[in-house]
């Protein structure tokens, strides 16, 4: 057990440590994430009336996205530079790797979008209620996205302009969680935390957890066959 | 009977024998579904002839569903035996797959434009289907876009087997959303069901598809094979030159 943990850790720090130090980059997401909020704010005309019965599905498309974007770094720096192979000879298994980087992805990429969200409520003039639906929604969802995302990420190391491959692959994983997310966010109000959609939710990502990682394992072992 | 079809040679003549015998049994379902579903069943009682897209329609799906979990479970197989055929088979499944969930969407939108009066609604089952469609595209990208096939082979098998979660999420999300399309006829509590002169060519439609999609599939597969023959052929030939140099 403790060298397990302590693996764990070493690679979660030593993630934190590479993003830190890279000068902000690990932050893009959280730009693309106000980026898009604008935007969409925008193009649907800016009256806060039109605006408000779309912000939640507009906020959530904006975690997805931001989110769908940064799973193309996730694996491949470790790939090319070589880390990965010293990391697999190391005896480390796949899947202890694989949920050390999601975890420090977690921390990395949605706390920051977690954290905003009331930035995000401000922009869309909404109702405390709903603020904390979304914050709800997010954190129940979050297993689900991360480790769809790391499998989609895992299976596209080594490819050339994977991008919208990725996208195209995470997609229909994340459907289900984005139906239930933007409306469990709207009917928190009504029903709290016990509405249907968040239990339907925790569900997904129990599931989400416990075949994205191990799949995502078996799809890095696959490049250093 | 996995392991005696695993080889190639032996697949190849099972398949010499069995495939022409599906293409004639497709012929000949398909054509009697066709017959009885459109000139021998009776008109619905509120949908009139428009109900004879269900013909076409309902069995579409099914076979759509079942191709992606044959493709899941032909991917399960290669990956734990690591079977080359069976990564062929789940290859060969994708586009025919493909094609009968798309088939499946269009006429459903044809027979809902007439029965409901609008060709698109976001409802469970519809939007479950199109995700279908959407793995079944993410499948066959994912082997167009990687040169190393054996890897490409691994990394499909995962993507269907992942993906394959999504089934059961298309059967029950008609209870969860449970909007506009109706459930199944068979299995609603004290349903009337439907009368023997509708499920006769039904059932006869989705023999034939099940059969087309056999035929279509085996021929894919001993193309590959061929194929992957003629390439194993290539270097031998040189070899034989450069000896007599």
């Amino acid at each position: 057990m403790e060298p397990f943990m302590s693996r764990l850790y070493g690679i979660i720090l030593r993630d934190m440590r590479i993003a830190f130090r890279s000068g902000g980059a690990w932050l893009m997401g959280l730009v693309f994430f106000a980026v898009f909020l604008s935007l969409s704010a925008i193009a649907v005309g800016g009256e806060f009336k039109t605006l408000r019965p779309l912000a939640p599905s507009i906020i959530w498309l904006a975690i997805v996205f931001s989110l769908l974007f940064s799973f193309e770094q996730l694996f491949s720096s470790d790939a090319n530079d070589g880390s990965l192979e010293h990391i697999k000879l190391s005896g480390m298994s796949m899947g202890n790797y694989v949920l050390a980087k999601v975890c420090a992805h977690w921390l990395l990429s949605f706390l920051p979008l977690i954290l905003a969200l009331p930035i995000a409520a401000f922009l869309y003039d909404l109702q405390m209620p709903i603020l904390i639906g979304l914050f709800f929604s997010a954190l129940v969802a979050s297993p689900a996205l991360v480790c769809y995302g790391a499998f989609s990420g895992a299976c596209l190391v080594g490819f050339k302009g994977g991008g919208f491959l990725l996208v195209l692959l995470t997609i229909p994983l994340v459907i289900p969680v984005l139906i239930f997310s933007v409306s469990g966010a709207v009917s928190f109000s009504a029903s709290g935390l016990f509405a249907l959609e968040f239990q339907v939710l925790v569900g997904i990502s129990l599931i989400a957890t416990a075949i994205g990682i191990p799949a995502a394992a078996a799809a890095l072992n696959t490049g250093m066959e | 009977m996995i392991n005696f079809l695993a080889n190639p040679m032996r697949f190849k003549k099972f398949a010499n024998i069995v495939t022409p015998l599906f293409g004639l049994l497709a012929f000949f379902f398909i054509s009697s579904g066709l017959y009885f579903g459109l000139f021998n069943s009776p008109e619905d009682q509120l949908q009139g002839h428009s109900v004879r897209i269900m013909y076409v329609h309902v069995p579409a799906v099914i076979i759509g569903m079942g191709a992606y979990a044959g493709m899941a479970i032909a991917s399960l197989l290669a990956y734990i035996w690591r079977h080359p055929l069976s990564d062929e088979l789940a290859r060969a499944l994708a586009l025919p797959g493909a094609a009968f969930t798309a088939l499946g969407l269009i006429t459903g939108s044809l027979w809902g434009k007439t029965s409901w009066g609008t060709y698109w609604q976001w409802d469970g089952r519809m939007t479950s289907t199109l995700i279908l469609l959407f793995l079944f595209i993410g499948y066959m990208a994912v082997w167009s876009s990687v040169d190393d096939k054996k890897r490409a082979a691994r990394i499909a098998g995962l993507v269907a087997m992942v993906g394959s979660i999504n089934l059961p999420i298309i059967k029950f999300s008609v209870d969860w959303w449970n909007t506009l399309h109706q459930t199944s006829s068979y299995s609603m509590p004290d349903a009337p069901g439907l009368p023997s002169s509708m499920a006769l060519p039904l059932a006869l439609m989705a023999l034939g598809y099940t059969f087309f999609l056999g035929w279509v599939v085996l021929n894919t597969v001993l193309n590959s094979i061929a194929d992957a023959q003629v390439q194993r052929k290539k270097p031998t030939v040189s070899t034989t030159k450069m000896e007599k140099l």
